[in-house]
């Protein structure tokens, strides 16, 4: 039988699901407020379309502690880096 | 009026793309640049994000389903995003001509190969038990077939090859805006001998931390439209969903045959936009 990391399966499924429902529902909840003209409905929006956004990144963050708890070393020093690397790439694609 | 077709546009998309483990841009471009009149900076910024959330809807299923591999996920995103922050260094620096051609090119390859395949020429078998790195990183693993409802042990080949084209594809997509998942089944599915449907969920389990650097940049300099990105994304998130429940149950073959059409039109356009012909 090869590999397989079922926690980290039904883990990361809890992460990506309260992540993408919150959002969800604040999205719905700010386009709601559009069609009624409701003034704020642009931050509503905006904070719906952020943690949707953030979802994934929440999600590779969520992988290193797993990934700790199974002291599986070997992906932790992986997933860390790959959190490196995408912060790295933000604030040069930020800054120009 | 518009929200509903926006709705409706994401919902499509979030279906397609969840089946082949693209990003929806495909479907997501023409319909915003041509029917909306939306400038194509805003449409790439559009797609980023709705990529985030195809990524995320169909991923929800995928683990729950036991197909997706999340080491391989885990160990090919090292190569995506070190590819994603190169594009990003290099915007601007060079013209995209060439790059346009040369991905445009891959991608009718890939559907060639896709095809070969399906006229049973090169038939979907599984890799041997030989790559050192494979074996190294444990990326070997196994899923659960609900077509013929039994578990599949597979092995991963040419794992460098396959690191090699991720580094490609994180790199058209930080730079390009293009292929953020398409390449990414290229590399596991035609390189890595890895079965098409963990290759599709694992794709779209990707897609969404490439994508996600993009996303922020976009999100913070304002180039996001908030009227037009929502209703997208909330249909998206549905239809990806929706998607994700299908394709454990689809066979291989319709799969592919949905799949080469929409590889050969995303490559014919990135082939002639190195022309200077711009479809839109």
């Amino acid at each position: 039988m090869n590999n397989k990391d079922l926690k980290m399966e039904k883990y990361l499924g809890w992460v990506l699901r309260v992540g993408a429902g919150i959002s969800m529902i604040i999205m719905i909840l700010g386009l709601i407020m559009a069609i009624l003209h409701n003034r704020n409905s642009d931050l509503i929006l905006s904070v719906g379309l952020f943690i949707m956004i953030l979802t994934p990144v929440i999600r590779v963050v969520a992988s290193i502690f797993i990934f700790a708890e199974e002291k599986n070393w070997m992906y932790v020093k992986i997933t860390l880096f790959v959190l490196f690397v995408l912060s790295l790439a933000f604030l040069i694609g930020y800054n120009k | 009026m518009s929200i509903l077709i926006l709705i409706f546009v994401g919902l499509f998309a979030g279906i397609l793309g969840s089946i082949l483990g693209l990003g929806g841009g495909v479907i997501v471009t023409p319909i915003l640049v041509l029917g909306f009149n939306l400038p194509i900076h805003y449409s790439i910024a559009a797609i980023i994000i709705a990529v985030i959330g195809t990524s995320t809807g169909s991923s929800i299923a995928y683990l729950k389903d036991d197909l997706l591999n999340i080491r391989l996920g885990m160990f090919l995103e090292i190569f995506t995003t070190i590819g994603a922050l190169i594009g990003a260094v290099l915007t601007g620096v060079f013209a995209p001509n060439y790059l346009n051609f040369f991905f445009g090119a891959l991608l009718i390859y890939q559907a060639y190969n896709m095809f070969q395949k399906l006229r049973g020429k090169k038939p979907d078998l599984l890799a041997v038990k030989n790559d050192k790195y494979a074996e190294y990183f444990h990326l070997n693993s196994r899923y659960f077939d609900k077509l013929n409802n039994k578990e599949v042990d597979y092995y991963v080949e040419k794992t460098l090859l396959g690191a090699l084209i991720m580094l490609g594809a994180g790199f058209a997509s930080g730079l390009l805006g293009i292929g953020s998942g398409s390449f990414k089944v290229f590399a596991m599915d035609s390189a890595m001998k890895v079965p098409l449907k963990p290759s599709s969920a694992t794709s779209n389990f990707m897609m969404g931390v490439t994508a996600a650097t993009s996303a922020l940049i976009y999100f913070f300099n304002g180039t996001v439209r908030l009227e037009i990105v929502v209703p997208i994304v909330i249909g998206i998130v549905f239809g990806s969903t929706l998607g994700s429940r299908i394709m454990p149950k689809m066979n291989n073959k319709l799969i592919r045959q949905i799949f080469i059409p929409v590889v050969v039109l995303s490559g014919i356009q990135l082939v002639i936009k190195a022309f200077g012909v711009n479809l839109y």
